[in-house]
């Protein structure tokens, strides 16, 4: 009977559990999406970690005490073995196209059953000269098949190379480097091979192979069967969709907390609406108990809904997000127990966010089903011992988060922060329920419309309190993710800014560095001033692996700039762990030679000693006197504070991709990894961001729309007394944009500290926390906030316009 | 059950408990507010309602004839007391046996809202014995309707029912448990006359020949008629009692208690 009578609730009111349904339908989609990125992503990692290992049978490993560039074919002469091939890899520098970069170099087995990926196009490498890339380094280079490229290892020559082939790997291999090409073992000459792959004649007696072949090998060098090692590689790399799963679960868990909230009020505004239906159900001899349960199995059955509908939702958005990230190679991946368990923890939320109403429903005396009475107000908001302990722990939070800024500790922030909004989430709806009668009044002097909205919203304060609060939770993680990225960003360039008093340098290896070269990086927009630096070759004091080993001399206006403590002084700037090395403090003597001169200089530390990408001894041209000659090999240039990162770097390169003998230092090396992590996180906030207005949407569209319904009467009476249908939907928007403008308020009150506090835990420690807010980011949010009220507003205006005057004066 | 000690007089009227009744009240006072301000809605009131009797309540607005009802049907508690029904005493019974006691022995028959909109006229019907655990008789709910004229309206919601058919529905979910008593507040009130007639009538045959107690809270005089006794209410308090009045005499007591 229970089952029947929810049945026949929805089947009768089914637009009243759209909101609820499509919110149930965005947390459990979040939850299935998590659960499929995470496993999808895993394997793809796991794939490409171990795709290399997958042709061969037996990887033998050689450690760094192996010197001889042939160690591997001792295993050659082994019963059983077929071939042996051994992998070499070098990292160069490429120049080709218009870019250049680091690039990954590694061997194509001789053996073809070997290869672990196939050609699409062209031919394998054949010499030293010619390589194979895959399809996205060519793109990203700008090149195709047949293209002739540079390489250059270190300080070595360069060496024109020409791309044979692509390939098309389906997957983005994990070098940790833009580019990546495989070469003819021809092409590492002289090089110690790390590893070797050999195949086994017959792969049954792979053990016995191994056994015979491990007494072989001499000492550093390992022999394993290539299964296991895939196995070991993929493990290795099992946790590095880590942090994005853990990320995705936040937002997961957001969205589920704010669907529970939507749920929560529209459960309840539904328990009030049928208020006689459940006093009738009571006066009838239905128990407290079936009551309670009829709420709750309709809260199930719309939770089930929205569990169907969101699963195979998530596991798409999951796919495409691992398929957007590249990490998909093994292909679509879902644990179907996983996938069951979001789609209950989505009905069970649902569940529990109908059981307060449910509870308030049991509560109906069934007398009320002979009443004609109007309902009373849902009742003001007090505060109460809920609104005490909620601030109470509020401020724990608050408190642990300031520590742990303080003493830049993650974990304790994490603490502080989950306390804040556990604090938050049972104060604040008190809070902005007591706000609303001052809300209410300052509507009042904004017309009729307003002061009939305000009023409304005062009399519900607890209902409009809990429809807000849909909104803070949203608009609290935007605004935090916000001014964690600009904060972050702001903090980690500052200091970077300061740390290198050069933003770009380009130098050579001791050749005079080109005419060309030195004129294009001054045309660079973003530097302020650029100048060459000459250096000599010295012998300074033995201080390690610290030592300098060049004396530079910046020109003069740019001596001027970055060293003027070197112009007129006998000074010489020296990084600051050479001098701890030697246990040297500034002002110290120091005598550094130059060919047969020896030059005695005071030595100051100085940053600009060690982040040129050099290690420096940085003198004036009057210290070096006029005998000994220096060669311009560098030119640097120093960029007007908070200059774009990315442009910069963009152009440098740009300028240094004409040049093989430069190679790039200074600043703008630095820094990139953070800027990824934090455009993930400002790209998140977005995402968010639409997550929270829809949410907002349907919550306030669903609690209006009700409320419409429920005020029919007093609508009415409006109209009757003169009250014009444009009014009564101003009178709606006015509550819908202050119910979003109120949470969005609140929530940004509670986001920026947040974010500034995790700000200052996760990189207080290395730098100065530099406060900056997302003033564009915060704008944007409240422009949404006031468009999502409108727009929720639309279609209950639309049906308290059709209420007819007379409806008022019948009954 | 049986009484076999006369009530003590309170009020105006002092009812003689006699056997067989179905639902009595004793001493019973309803009073809101505290201090001065306390109002009484009913004031000391003790009355019997016999198995089979067919009861009407009157009074003007504000006399407490709809409290008392409320006290009798265990809807509200009496402030003073006590009050048993069917043979139970409803002192001290939790809500969920207050509830069984309500769907096993009591119908409910009200002016309008009667039904549960998403329900459809049979389900409304069979509501009871089904919140009950029971499965209803279907001949049973066929003879009923019938008797009610409302066979071909069970698939019906209430919405598409007309004002007269709802309330029969109403009756017949009232009749079909065979409820030792049932509780009529207003029940013409949104009927047009001959419908009204019908349905009073209905209520009396109950009565008669199926020994159900029909307790009828009403300021129709009209419909006052169809009942064996009518008692009229003032100030909370039981002012007369007539058995089987005609129109002029129910209007002349209505007359004596008014100010």
């Amino acid at each position: 009977m229970v089952l029947a009578l929810a049945w026949s609730q929805l089947r009768t009111y089914p637009a009243r559990l759209i909101a609820i349904v499509a919110a149930v339908t965005l947390a459990t989609g979040f939850l299935a999406a998590t659960a499929t990125f995470a496993a999808t992503s895993s394997e793809g990692l796991r794939r490409t970690a171990a795709a290399p290992l997958t042709t061969s049978d037996i990887v033998l490993d050689a450690d760094e005490t192996i010197t001889d560039p042939r160690w591997y074919e001792a295993a050659a002469a082994v019963p059983g073995i077929r071939s042996v091939d051994p992998q070499y890899a070098r990292t160069v520098t490429v120049f080709g196209g218009s870019r250049r970069g680091a690039a990954n170099v590694q061997s194509v087995a001789a053996t073809p059953e070997v290869r672990w990926f196939a050609l699409d196009r062209g031919a394998w490498p054949a010499g030293p000269g010619e390589v194979v890339a895959d399809q996205r380094t060519l793109d990203d280079l700008g090149v195709d098949v047949g293209a002739e490229l540079t390489f250059r290892q270190g300080a070595q020559a360069p060496v024109p190379v020409t791309v044979t082939g692509a390939a098309d790997l389906g997957f983005r291999p994990l070098t940790g480097s833009d580019f990546r090409f495989y070469a003819d073992p021809a092409f590492f000459a002289g090089d110690v091979p790390a590893a070797a792959l050999s195949l086994v004649d017959d792969p049954s007696r792979l053990d016995e192979v191994l056994s015979g072949l491990r007494p072989v090998l001499g000492p550093g060098i390992t022999a394993g069967s290539a299964a296991s090692a895939a196995d070991q590689a993929a493990a290795r790399f099992a946790g590095g969709n880590g942090q994005l799963v853990v990320l995705m679960l936040a937002f997961a868990t957001v969205a589920l907390l704010a669907a529970v909230l939507v749920i929560a009020n529209t459960f309840h505004v539904i328990v009030v609406q049928r208020v006689r239906q459940i006093a009738l159900l009571r006066l009838v001899g239905g128990r407290r108990k079936q009551v309670n349960r009829v709420v709750l199995v309709e809260a199930a059955i719309a939770g089930v809904a929205g569990a169907v509908t969101g699963v195979p939702a998530g596991v798409g958005a999951g796919y495409l997000g691992a398929d957007l990230l590249e990490i998909n190679g093994g292909g679509l991946r879902v644990s179907l127990p996983m996938l069951f368990l979001c789609a209950l923890v989505g009905v069970l939320a649902t569940v529990l966010a109908a059981w307060l109403p449910a509870r308030r429903a049991t509560r109906i005396p069934p007398v009320r089903a002979l009443q004609d009475a109007a309902e009373p107000p849902a009742g003001a908001v007090r505060g109460g011992p809920r609104l005490v302990v909620g601030v109470v722990v509020t401020a724990v939070g608050g408190a642990l988060l300031a520590v742990a800024a303080a003493g830049a500790s993650l974990p304790l922030a994490m603490a502080g922060g989950v306390l804040l909004s556990a604090g938050l989430l049972a104060a604040l709806p008190r809070l902005i329920g007591l706000l609303l009668s001052p809300v209410a009044r300052l509507l009042e002097r904004f017309g009729v419309a307003a002061g009939l909205a305000g009023t409304s919203l005062s009399q519900n304060a607890r209902r409009t309190a809990s429809a807000a609060m849909a909104v803070v939770v949203g608009a609290a993680l935007i605004t935090a993710l916000a001014v964690a990225a600009t904060s972050g960003r702001a903090t980690v360039y500052t200091d970077l800014e300061a740390r290198y008093p050069v933003a770009a340098g380009l130098r050579t290896d001791g050749t005079a560095i080109s005419g060309a070269t030195v004129a294009a990086l001054a045309e660079v927009d973003g530097l302020v001033a650029s100048g060459t630096v000459g250096t000599v070759a010295a012998r300074f004091p033995d201080g390690g692996q610290a030592t300098p080993k060049l004396l530079a001399v910046p020109s003069a206006e740019l001596a001027e700039r970055v060293a003027p403590q070197v112009v007129d002084q006998p000074v010489v700037l020296l990084p600051a762990a050479y001098l701890a090395e030697l246990g040297l403090a500034d002002g110290a003597p120091i005598t550094v030679t130059v060919g047969k001169r020896s030059l005695a200089l005071t030595v100051r530390a100085s940053r600009l000693a060690d982040t040129t990408g050099q290690l420096l001894g940085v003198v004036g041209q009057r210290a070096l006197g006029d005998g000994i000659v220096t060669t311009p090999t560098a030119v640097w240039g120093v960029a007007a504070a908070g200059f774009d990162r990315d442009r910069l770097a963009a152009d440098v390169n740009a300028v240094a991709a004409r040049d093989v003998q430069v190679q790039v230092g200074g600043g703008i090396t630095e820094g990139g990894d953070i800027a990824n992590v934090l455009a993930i996180l400002l790209g998140l906030s977005v995402g968010m961001l639409a997550v929270t207005v829809v949410i907002a949407l349907l919550g306030i569209a669903n609690l209006l729309g009700l409320s419409v319904v429920e005020r029919a009467r007093e609508l009415a009476l409006l109209r009757a007394l003169g009250t014009r249908r444009g009014r009564l939907r101003a009178m709606l928007a006015v509550e819908a944009v202050t119910i979003t403008v109120l949470g969005t308020v609140a929530g940004v009150v509670v986001g920026v500290p947040v974010g500034l506090a995790g700000v200052a835990a996760a990189v207080g420690a290395t730098a100065d926390p530099v406060i900056r807010l997302p003033w564009g980011q915060l704008a944007v949010l409240v422009v949404a906030a006031v468009v999502t009220g409108v727009l929720a507003s639309l279609l209950p205006a639309r049906r308290a316009a059709r209420v007819a005057p007379a409806e008022g004066l019948t009954r | 059950m049986c009484r076999a000690v006369p009530f003590p007089s309170v009020g105006a009227v002092t009812m003689q408990t006699t056997r067989a009744e179905m639902v009595s009240c004793q001493d019973v006072r309803k009073t809101y507010g505290t201090g001065p301000a306390t109002v009484a809605a009913v004031d000391g009131v003790s009355a019997g309602f016999l198995a089979g009797e067919f009861t009407a309540i009157m009074g003007p607005s504000g006399s407490g004839k709809t409290t008392l009802m409320h006290l009798l049907a265990g809807l509200d508690t009496p402030t003073e007391g006590t009050v048993s029904l069917a043979g139970t005493s409803l002192a001290g019974l939790d809500d969920d046996a207050l509830t069984d006691l309500r769907r096993d022995r009591v119908g409910f028959v009200f002016q309008a809202f009667n039904l549960l909109p998403t329900l459809t006229a049979e389900q409304n019907i069979v509501l009871p014995s089904r919140l009950a655990g029971h499965r209803p008789d279907p001949a049973e709910v066929r003879r009923i309707a019938e008797e009610l004229q409302i066979s071909d309206r069970l698939s019906h919601r209430p919405a598409e029912l007309s004002g007269g058919q709802q309330q029969r529905v109403a009756v017949a979910r009232a009749l079909l448990a065979k409820p030792s008593v049932v509780f009529a507040d207003e029940p013409t009130g949104a009927l047009d006359i001959a419908t009204g007639r019908a349905l009073l009538s209905g209520l009396r045959d109950a009565a008669r020949h199926g020994g159900q107690t029909i307790i009828m809270v009403t300021h129709d005089p009209g419909a006052a008629t169809y009942a064996d006794r009518v008692l009229v209410m003032a100030d909370g308090r039981i002012r007369a009692e007539l058995r089987h009045p005609g129109r002029e005499q129910i209007l002349a007591a209505m007359a004596s208690v008014a100010v």
